[in-house]
C-alpha cells in the first residue's frame, strides 16, 4: 500500500477501476475560434445612438448645471442669512443702546421736572400760587335744590301743554 | 515520542492571543488614561479647555422698575458701559500706556496715575470705570478709533453694564433704598424685594485665538439677560412730596435732630407716604448729606475715620419710621381709653378730679398741668391729656385686661411691614405688670414702640377696630407690565368694637377742637387726633436739660376716615418741645393738602365761611365809580392814588387773597411811582394785632393756620421776611398757632 506523509486527504475513488473515469476539463478539446463578420449598423441606428448620446450628455450637463445652481443658491442664501443676522444683531444692539439712552434721558427729565422743582419754578419764576380756599365759590345748599323754569315755559297754558304732550306721545308711537 | 509541531490552526490561535495581550497591555494604559480624562476628570479638563479657548463675559440683567402707586418711575435701570483695559498686552509699551492714561483720565474723569498702575498688572481684564453712560462711551469709542495707528482697540475694551437711576435723588430714599456695586439691593425695598427685582444675567461667549485674543464676531455667542420683575408701591408721589416738604420744614423750624412721618390708608393699611428727615441722595448714598457731619468725618484719619464714616452713613440711611423705637407718651392714651371703654370700666361722662399729681407705689406722678385740671369728665381728661385721669382709668381696668389690649393693638409684635429692619418693641411682659407699670403705661411711658406700630394702631381706631397689616408693595409686575402678584389688605384682628372706636374717635376730635391738639385743626375737615410728648430717658444735652420727642397722631375726616398721620419730632430745640406745638401744626397742613389732593371736599361751618379770604377782583380799566362799587360789594376798603378817571393799576393784583375789610390800593395815573413799604415783623401777635400792624404798614395779611377756628392763636411765621420792601397793599401770609393749652 502506498504511504503518504502529510495531511493531504485521500481520494480513494482514484484507485477504483470499476468506476469509468471521466475526462478532465482540460482534456476536452476547445472549439476552434471562428471569425464573425461585424454587422454594419444602419443609418437609423447610428442616428438613434447619436441622439441617445446627445441626450445623455445633455442630461449630465443639465444635472451638473442644476446642482451648481442649487449649490450657488445655497451659498448665496447662507451668505444673505449671515449678512441679515449680522444686520439684525447690529440693529438689536442699536435698539438696546437707544432704549438705554431713552431711559437715561427720561430719568434726567423726571429729575428736572420733580414736584419740588415744578413748584419752586411756578412760585418763584412764574409768580403762581396754589389754589386757595378764597378762590372757590361756595354754594349754600342747606335750603334745598330749586328748579328754575324759563320764561316761555312759564307762560304755556294747560291746553298748549296737553297738546304738546299728545304730540310727543304720538311721535313716540309712530 | 517526538514533540508535535503545532498545527496551522494552533498557530493562528496563538497569534490572536499575543495580539490581544499586546493590545490590552499596549493600549490599555491609553484607554485607561482616556477614561480617566474623559469620564473622571472630564469636567475639569472641559473647564480648562473652555478657559483657554473661550472668553466668557457676564452681562448683568436689568433690575425691575420701582413705580409709585400711579406708575411714576421711582427707580429704573438702564444699560450703561464698563471700560476696561488688557494689561497683559501693555507690557513694556509705555508710550501706549501714557496715551491710554491721558485719554481715559480726561474722558472718564479717573485719576491718571490709577490708570497707569492698573495697566502695569499682568491680567487680561482690569476695569477702569463702571457705570459709564452713553455720551462718555461714545467719546471712548472715538478715542480708540482716532488712534488706529497705535491699535488701541487691542488694549481698551467696552462691555455692557447696568446702572440704577433714581430720578428724584433724595425722594423717599429711606423707603426705596439703593443697590450695591454688584447691583444687589442693600436697603429698603431694593433689599427686601431683591430676589423679585433681580433678573437672570446674560453672557457673551467668544472664542480666543492662540494669542488669547478674541476671534472674529462669528465665533461670538450672546445669551440675552432677562429683566427682573417690577414693583408698584402704595406710595403716592404727591402725598410723599407733601410729607417730605413739611417734615423738612418741621426739622428746620424746630431745630430738631430728625422728624418722622407716616401717612396710612386707614381702610387697607397701605402706606401712602413715609418720611424720615434728614435723609440722603439715592444716587450718591455713600456721600454724607449733612455737610457738617462730612466735615467732622474728614477731619479724622485712618481707622477712626472709617468707623466714623460708617456710623454716619448708617445713621443717614436709617428709616426711623420702622427701625427706631420711642416712648409714645400721651398719644398712647388713645389706646388706654379704647381698652377701658371696650371693657366698660369707664364711660365718657364719668367724673374725675385732677389735683396736678397722683401718688403711685410711693412715687409721685405729675400731670403736665402742674396746678391740676380740677374736676373733669373722661372726654375733658382726654382733651387736657390729663395723666391722673388715665392712671385711674388704667388701674380700674387692671393689668390682665390692659395687657390684652396692649398686645391686641399690636405693641408686642412686629407689624410685618414689607421693609427690612423693623424694630422690636421694648415692653414688660403682662404677667410682670404691677401698679407702677399699669400707671406709667397708661400715659405711654416706660416702654418703647416704633412709629409704624403706633400708626397701625391709630388706623385701627379709625377703621372701626380692625388692626391691619401695613404694606408698601401693591403689585409685582413682569417684564411686560402684567400683574403677577397683588397684595390684598390683611386684617390681623378685630381689636375693639366699632362702637368703641366711634367713641374714641369722638374723644380724639374733641382734642383737636379744644384740647392739646388744637394746632392740628384743618379748616373744612374734621380731624381726630392726640398729641404726645415724651422724654428720652437718661439722655441730656450738654447744659443738663432733658431731650424730648414731640409727636401727634390722628386721622381725618373724623366722620369718614380716609388717612391717618403720625408725626414724631426727635429732640426739638426750638421755642417748644411739646407735640402740640412741634408736630400738630404740620399735621394740620398735611391733612389739608393731602385730603384736598385726594378730592375730599372740605365742608366749612358758617363761622369758617365768614372768615374766609376774598378773591381780589380785576379793576384795571374800570372807572373810579365802578371800581368803588365793586370793592364795596366785596366788603373791602380802598385808597386811590393819582388824579385819573380810570384804574390803571391795583394792589393786590387780580386773583390775590384779601382779608375781609382789607384795603385795596387803586392807581389812576401811570406816571405816579408805586409806593413801596417795608414789611414789619408780624410774628408773636394775635390775629387782631397782626392785622392792625399790617394795616398801619399799608399791607394786607392773609391768615394761615388756626385763624379760622378760635381766638387765642398767636402768629409764628410770615412768608415775606421782615424789612423786605414790597408794593403798598401787597399781601403777606401770616401763620398762626395756639401757644396756650397745647402743652402735651
Amino acid at each position: 500500500m502506498q504511504r503518504f506523509k502529510g495531511n493531504t486527504a485521500y481520494d480513494l475513488s482514484n484507485f477504483d477501476d470499476s468506476i469509468q473515469r471521466q475526462p478532465r476539463i482540460d482534456e476536452v478539446i476547445a472549439p476552434r475560434p471562428q471569425i464573425v463578420k461585424k454587422q454594419k449598423k444602419s443609418k437609423a441606428q447610428l442616428k438613434r445612438e447619436a441622439r441617445a448620446a446627445n441626450a445623455k450628455a445633455f442630461r449630465v450637463v443639465s444635472i451638473t448645471c442644476f446642482l451648481l445652481l442649487a449649490f450657488g443658491i445655497l451659498i448665496m442664501g447662507r451668505a444673505q442669512l449671515t449678512e441679515k443676522s449680522d444686520q439684525l444683531a447690529k440693529l438689536e444692539k442699536q435698539l438696546s443702546i437707544a432704549q438705554s439712552e431713552n431711559t437715561r434721558l427720561n430719568m434726567e427729565l423726571d429729575s428736572r421736572v420733580s414736584l419740588d422743582n415744578v413748584e419752586t419754578y411756578a412760585r418763584d419764576v412764574l409768580g403762581m400760587a396754589k389754589q386757595e380756599k378764597y378762590q372757590i365759590e361756595y354754594v349754600d345748599l342747606s335750603i334745598g335744590n330749586k328748579l328754575v323754569l324759563s320764561e316761555d315755559q312759564k307762560d304755556k297754558g294747560f291746553f298748549q301743554t296737553l297738546s304738546e304732550k299728545v304730540s310727543e306721545f304720538l311721535a313716540y308711537i309712530f | 515520542m517526538p514533540k508535535k509541531k503545532p498545527t496551522k490552526k494552533q498557530m493562528v490561535k496563538r497569534s490572536i492571543l499575543v495580539l490581544i495581550i499586546t493590545v490590552l497591555f499596549g493600549f490599555g494604559a491609553d484607554v485607561a488614561s482616556l477614561v480617566r480624562i474623559q469620564l473622571v476628570q472630564g469636567e475639569t479638563y472641559q473647564q480648562k479647555a473652555e478657559n483657554q479657548q473661550l472668553s466668557d463675559t457676564k452681562i448683568n440683567a436689568q433690575r425691575g422698575v420701582i413705580y409709585d402707586t400711579n406708575k411714576k418711575v421711582l427707580a429704573q435701570s438702564a444699560t450703561v458701559w464698563k471700560v476696561y483695559i488688557v494689561p497683559a498686552k501693555l507690557k513694556g509699551k509705555d508710550d501706549v500706556i501714557n496715551l491710554i492714561a491721558d485719554g481715559l483720565s480726561e474722558i472718564l474723569d479717573v485719576d491718571r496715575e490709577t490708570i497707569i498702575e492698573k495697566s502695569k498688572l499682568s491680567n487680561q481684564y482690569t476695569v477702569i470705570k463702571s457705570k459709564v453712560e452713553n455720551p462718555e462711551k461714545e467719546k471712548v469709542t472715538e478715542f480708540i478709533a482716532s488712534h488706529s495707528k497705535e491699535k488701541l482697540i487691542n488694549y481698551i475694551g467696552i462691555t455692557q453694564d447696568t446702572k440704577r437711576y433714581y430720578p428724584y435723588n433724595d425722594f423717599a430714599s429711606t423707603i426705596i433704598g439703593f443697590t450695591g456695586a454688584d447691583d444687589q439691593g442693600l436697603l429698603g425695598i431694593e433689599a427686601k424685594y431683591d430676589e423679585a427685582l433681580t433678573g437672570v444675567p446674560g453672557r457673551v461667549v467668544t472664542a480666543k485665538n492662540a494669542k488669547q485674543g478674541k476671534m472674529p464676531n462669528q465665533y461670538e455667542t450672546t445669551i440675552d439677560p432677562q429683566q427682573g420683575n417690577s414693583l408698584r408701591l402704595t406710595i403716592d408721589q404727591v402725598v410723599q412730596y407733601y410729607v417730605e416738604k413739611n417734615m423738612q420744614q418741621c426739622v428746620e423750624d424746630n431745630k430738631a435732630v430728625s422728624a418722622t412721618a407716616i401717612v396710612m390708608d386707614v381702610k387697607t393699611g397701605a402706606i401712602l407716604g413715609m418720611v424720615t428727615k434728614p435723609d440722603f441722595d439715592l444716587n450718591n448714598p455713600w456721600v454724607l448729606a449733612n455737610e457738617e457731619k462730612q466735615a467732622q468725618v474728614d477731619a479724622l484719619e485712618g481707622e477712626e475715620r472709617s468707623k466714623a464714616l460708617s456710623k454716619a452713613q448708617n445713621e443717614q440711611w436709617r428709616n426711623r419710621a420702622i427701625s427706631d423705637t420711642y416712648e409714645p407718651g400721651s398719644v398712647f392714651k388713645i389706646f388706654t381709653a379704647a381698652a377701658a371703654l371696650e371693657e366698660g370700666t369707664v364711660h365718657t361722662n364719668d367724673s374725675f378730679y385732677c389735683k396736678g399729681y397722683v401718688d403711685v407705689a410711693g412715687n409721685r406722678i405729675r400731670c403736665s398741668h402742674r396746678e391740676g385740671h380740677g374736676a373733669e369728665n373722661f372726654i375733658q381728661g382726654m382733651q387736657n391729656s390729663c395723666n391722673p385721669v388715665f392712671i385711674e382709668v388704667a388701674q380700674k381696668l387692671g393689668a390682665e385686661k390692659f395687657f390684652k389690649y396692649f398686645s391686641g393693638f399690636g405693641f408686642t409684635e412686629k407689624t410685618g411691614i414689607d421693609l427690612p429692619g423693623e424694630a422690636d418693641s421694648i415692653y414688660r411682659d403682662g404677667d410682670k405688670w404691677n401698679i407702677a407699670t399699669i400707671s406709667s403705661y397708661s400715659f405711654g411711658q416706660t416702654f418703647q414702640v416704633s412709629p409704624i406700630q403706633v400708626i397701625t394702631a391709630i388706623s385701627a381706631i379709625a377703621n372701626g377696630g380692625k388692626l391691619m397689616q401695613p404694606y408698601l408693595v401693591k403689585e409685582i409686575l413682569d417684564e411686560n407690565g402684567n400683574t403677577i402678584e397683588k397684595t390684598e389688605p390683611v386684617v390681623r384682628r378685630q381689636v375693639i368694637s366699632k362702637e368703641t372706636a366711634d367713641t374714641v374717635t369722638m374723644m380724639m376730635e374733641a382734642v383737636t377742637e379744644g384740647g392739646t391738639g388744637k394746632n392740628a385743626y384743618a379748616a373744612g375737615y374734621r380731624v381726630a387726633g392726640k398729641t404726645g410728648t415724651s422724654e428720652k430717658v437718661g439722655q441730656y444735652y450738654e447744659d443738663g436739660s432733658k431731650k424730648w420727642i414731640g409727636s401727634f397722631g390722628g386721622f381725618a375726616p373724623a366722620n369718614d376716615p380716609r388717612i391717618a398721620i403720625l408725626i414724631s419730632v426727635n429732640e426739638p430745640r426750638g421755642q417748644s418741645y411739646y407735640g402740640g406745638t412741634v408736630a400738630a401744626p404740620y399735621a394740620s397742613v398735611l391733612f389739608t393738602e393731602i385730603l384736598s389732593y385726594l378730592n375730599v371736599e372740605p365742608s366749612y361751618t358758617e363761622e369758617e365761611l365768614a372768615k374766609l379770604d376774598i378773591q381780589m377782583p380785576s379793576l384795571i380799566g374800570e372807572s373810579i365809580a365802578s371800581a368803588k362799587q365793586k370793592i364795596q360789594e366785596k366788603d373791602l376798603k380802598y385808597t386811590i392814588i393819582g388824579d385819573g378817571d380810570t384804574v390803571v393799576s391795583q394792589s393786590p393784583a387780580y386773583g390775590q387773597p384779601v382779608p375781609v375789610n382789607g384795603t385795596v390800593i387803586l392807581y389812576t395815573d401811570s406816571s405816579v411811582d408805586k409806593k413801596m413799604v417795608k414789611v414789619p415783623d408780624l410774628t408773636g401777635l394775635t390775629v387782631a394785632q397782626a392785622t392792625e400792624r399790617a394795616k398801619n404798614a399799608g399791607l394786607n395779611i392773609k391768615l394761615s393756620g388756626n385763624q379760622l377756628t378760635q381766638t387765642g392763636v398767636v402768629s409764628y411765621n410770615q412768608n415775606i421776611a421782615k424789612d423786605t420792601e414790597v408794593e403798598q397793599g401787597a399781601v403777606v401770609t401770616v401763620y398762626f398757632q395756639h401757644k396756650q393749652g397745647v402743652a402735651d
